[in-house]
């Protein structure tokens, strides 16, 4: 298209040059119109080069600077190779002993990582007593590697690892048994009913509560290692013929790019993989319940386990993580419609209720009825802050409330509470610094607040209540609205794993309504929701109908 | 690229058009109506939604012909043919400007006469270029998404905006005299006319569909939307205007500025939980006059965008660049009657942009049709 045309004014005499400066006029131009966009191109290069020699860094001082070496034949060497990468440990006992052919052998672990009668019964046992007919070691998972770095990496996780005289490969024996603290019930998500269990600090056991929920054997589990020096196992859970493909591909390769040295809980990985890290709103669910997560993975979604952490992680999570509990599914669908609304309006309260009390009773007055104005007059006319500063000295005084009893030892907590909501509320009012009706609202707000079966989603709410609160003591109800429509437009905007965050309500689909404020009976819920593009798309057949 | 932006479902459209239409022309529309038709005032936008109807029908006609493209790249192909797509762009730049420039006076225009209402009924002491700046402010907000947030936007203010557009003619009723909306004659013709093109101002912001249109899905019943939209804003703008009619009588009418918050004022109870309604109903209306507003100065951003053929980093700049001579705009009337007197002008500035050009791009398009069918035809017969 870009046919280069001689000009005519330079005439015939020169129809080449002329040419020729026509063309590199044109490429000056282009080059200073996309000046900007080399420019950020290059600062783009920059910031890779910056980004991969930092990781370089982290890589050398963590498992990638183990040498990549085979072991050698020879136990005494093997052993001095191993000595040399752990450096002076004093928590790795090395045990030599002889075995059944004579053989010198060394055996690794790190004290309190192993269940040790496991290596003394079945191990050493095994190997030495002359009577026993087995060959090696007879434990339940049992590999073999001549690598130094899979050495390495098996003794810092736990495994036993016994190397024989004259065999360049290392036994890798699963001999992890620390101290582990047992299935308890999950301490933020409890119902009165469904079950008690909850997820524990450890993976395997995590997954097998998952496990002992859904036997399809189209539940694919994926093992992940994130976290430079933790090497923390990661498993990615979905369904698979269920769960959309591209988004199954989408987590695991958010996953893989993540580049961070240390991952102690599944707050990491959420937040370094959710598609908006500058939101207020959590774009991934975090549950520590198996059975939820098990209702998630049949609606199409993806689970992640972390080790050391019991809180697992569901993806795509759209708005309605905030009110919806698993408990819902389990009673009639009457109450569970009714406590959803109910949850809903609290979630308003916690919002917005602080600052409507302080647009009404600055800005509009006249909407109040007009008893409960002179009521409230009455009690307010002592009280010598203008209704935004009341409003806002209250609501820090309960943060700071809720936040010192939470850190508080079990018995105390509560007694902090009593104190601080009974003693110094009643005193504050009789003294005339605020207003009876301000230590009502604040009271609801935050047991409104409490009303949120996500946690997480509800430190969201809790905290945009301030900025609320300030544009309702500038603009009053205008103001509220003008907060009310950014945070709609932001919510819009928002997607996790290419659904859209506010998803069934808008893109608007009325098959989804059925689970979303309501929760319709099952039988009317034969089909699964198809916001996440499952890809089986019924849940309950017309034959299997009771 | 083209297939990714068809992102806009069918009742996306509908309240899509239906919350860029509605907009701050209610609070005052019962008064326009009824100032030469009296208590048949309720024709007006009846006849307003008709004189609608003839520019939608050309905008969905040429949507159908060109799927998938917005008027910024249909426009060229219709004047020029895909031959000459160059020289169709340049025919095209002044029907651009005044597209563009109308919908940003527009905007300017939608956002002084809300802030007018504001200061003058609820937020007394309150500056008017506070109001002003804090809207331009969500706006701009708004301008540094993608496309599909905004109409998502729309889509969930959509069911805020009803409550008030329903709930007026409701609240009124209790101190409602039928008897003003009789008799049921029409004076003269030609004050139904005149009302009716006086106004269709409230109808502007159906003209965005032009852009929005070649958004659409495949498989968007773009017709149906069009139509259940323009419905539901005619019935809602009647009913304002009967219960106006019926509470205050057309004499009174002409006395007030904004008859439809006189409207909600007039359901005051004392004992129910709002005590009053205003206030209450203006923060709901921000809503509505926020999509109104965003809306417009969204479709003028992005339509340069589109014609500029640029990012999404030009739009947010553009959009921020464009929010100052668009505050100037909006503060250049200098009292209410002078805001009133430009409204008028614009409102027949926007007859070019929003029903003249639409409905002569849609005739060109179709003698060419005509004619590059028949010469088909004659290929035909000779081959």
């Amino acid at each position: 298209m870009h046919g280069v045309r001689g000009p005519f004014f330079i005439g015939f005499s020169f129809p080449f040059l002329g040419t020729l400066s026509v063309h590199l006029y044109r490429k000056e131009r282009i080059k200073g119109g996309r000046a900007l966009s080399q420019f950020w191109k290059a600062w783009q290069r920059r910031k890779e080069t910056l980004q991969s020699q930092s990781l370089n860094l982290h890589a050398d001082k963590s498992m990638e600077s183990v040498s990549d070496l085979i072991l050698s034949e020879d136990v005494g060497e093997n052993i001095s190779l191993i000595r040399e990468e752990l450096g002076k440990c004093d928590d790795l006992v090395i045990r030599r002993f002889q075995n059944k052919d004579n053989k010198d052998c060394a055996i690794f672990f790190l004290d309190g990582m192993v269940d040790r009668n496991i290596i003394s019964d079945f191990i050493i046992r095994y190997t030495t007593t002359t009577d026993v007919t087995y060959e090696g070691p007879a434990t339940n998972e049992l590999e073999a590697t001549d690598s130094l770095r899979q050495v390495i990496r098996n003794i810092l996780s736990g495994t036993a690892v016994l190397l024989v005289d004259g065999n360049s490969q290392a036994y890798l024996n699963n001999t992890r048994g620390w101290d582990r603290r047992s299935v308890e019930e999950p301490q933020t998500e409890s119902v009165v009913r469904g079950p008690r269990d909850g997820f524990c600090e450890t993976l395997c056991v995590n997954s097998a509560l998952i496990r002992f929920r859904l036997k399809d054997p189209n539940l694919r589990v994926r093992h992940m290692v994130v976290g430079q020096r933790t090497q923390t196992d990661i498993y990615v859970m979905y369904i698979e013929g269920l769960a959309h493909q591209p988004i199954v591909e989408e987590v695991i390769s958010r996953i893989e790019k993540i580049n961070v040295d240390a991952v102690l809980e599944s707050g990491y990985i959420e937040q370094l993989i959710q598609d908006r890290r500058w939101s207020p709103f959590p774009q991934i669910q975090n549950t520590e319940r198996p059975d939820k997560v098990v209702a998630n993975l049949l609606e199409g979604k993806v689970g992640i386990l972390v080790d050391g952490t019991p809180f697992g992680l569901i993806a795509p999570a759209v708005f309605s993580q905030f009110y919806q509990s698993p408990e819902d599914y389990y009673e009639r669908f009457y109450i569970a419609t009714l406590i959803r609304f109910i949850r809903v309006i609290s979630i308003t309260i916690a919002l917005l209720l602080p600052s409507l009390y302080i647009a009404f009773s600055s800005f509009h007055p006249e909407m109040i009825p007009s008893r409960l104005v002179i009521a409230m007059a009455a009690g307010r006319s002592t009280v010598p802050f203008p209704s935004l500063v009341e409003a806002l000295f209250m609501e820090l005084a309960i943060e700071i409330l809720r936040e010192a009893s939470v850190r508080l030892p079990g018995p105390i907590g509560p007694t902090i509470g009593i104190v601080g909501a009974l003693v110094v509320g009643e005193a504050a009012v009789s003294a005339g610094l605020v207003s009876p009706v301000m230590v009502i609202i604040v009271a609801v707000t935050t047991i409104g607040s409490f009303a949120s079966p996500s946690y997480s989603a509800a430190i969201a709410i809790r905290m945009l209540r301030f900025p609320v609160m300030i544009l309702a003591g500038m603009f009053g109800l205008y103001g509220i609205m003008l907060f009310l429509i950014v945070i709609l437009v932001h919510l819009s905007s928002i997607k996790s794993f290419g659904v859209s965050y506010m998803s069934p309500l808008s893109p608007l689909n009325l098959l989804g309504m059925r689970d979303l404020f309501i929760r319709a009976p099952h039988h009317l819920m034969k089909t699964r929701p198809s916001m996440f593009h499952v890809h089986d798309k019924v849940r309950m057949r017309e034959e299997d109908k009771p | 690229m083209k297939s990714q932006r068809r992102v806009v479902s069918t009742w996306q459209l509908i309240s899509f058009m239906i919350s860029s239409m509605i907009g701050v022309g209610i609070l005052s529309m019962p008064r326009t109506a009824s100032e030469t038709l009296n208590e048949m005032g309720w024709m007006g936008p009846i006849v307003g939604g008709l004189i609608a109807m003839l520019p939608l029908l050309g905008m969905v006609y040429l949507s159908k012909e060109y799927p998938g493209l917005t008027f910024i790249e249909y426009s060229p192909l219709i004047l020029c043919g895909e031959k000459h797509v160059k020289w169709g762009k340049i025919l095209c730049i002044p029907w651009f400007f005044i597209f563009f420039s109308f919908q940003f006076l527009n905007a300017g225009m939608v956002a002084r006469g809300f802030g007018e209402v504001v200061v003058t009924a609820v937020l007394l002491e309150t500056p008017l270029e506070a109001i002003l700046i804090t809207l331009f402010l969500i706006v701009l907000f708004l301008c540094m998404h993608e496309v599909d947030v905004l109409v998502r936007v729309n889509e969930l203010l959509f069911p805020i905006m009803l409550i008030p557009v329903f709930l007026i003619p409701y609240v009124s009723l209790t101190s409602a005299d039928w008897n003003n909306l009789l008799p049921l004659h029409l004076d003269s013709f030609e004050a139904l006319v005149e009302t009716g093109i006086n106004t269709f101002s409230l109808y502007t912001g159906y003209e965005l569909l032009m852009i929005f249109f070649g958004l659409a899905m495949p498989g968007a019943k773009i017709g149906l939307a069009t139509w259940i939209g323009l419905v539901f804003t005619v019935v809602s703008y009647a009913l304002t205007a009967v219960a106006g009619i019926v509470v205050f009588g057309y004499e009174e009418l002409q006395n007030m500025i904004w008859p439809t918050l006189e409207l909600v004022k007039t359901a005051t109870r004392t004992g129910w939980f709002p005590e009053r309604l205003e206030s209450a109903f203006l923060a709901i209306w921000v809503a509505s006059v926020f999509t109104t507003l965003g809306n417009m100065f969204y479709s003028t951003v992005y339509g340069i965008r589109l014609l500029l053929g640029k990012s999404i980093r030009f739009q947010r700049i553009l959009s921020f660049v464009l929010l100052i001579p668009l505050l100037y705009v909006t503060l250049l009337p200098q009292s209410i009657v002078e805001f009133f007197a430009y409204a008028r002008y614009l409102t027949y500035y926007g007859y070019i942009s929003t029903v003249l050009i639409p409905v002569l791009l849609a005739i060109i398009h179709w003698l060419r049709k005509k004619t590059f069918d028949e010469t088909q035809d004659s290929k035909k017969g000779v081959t």
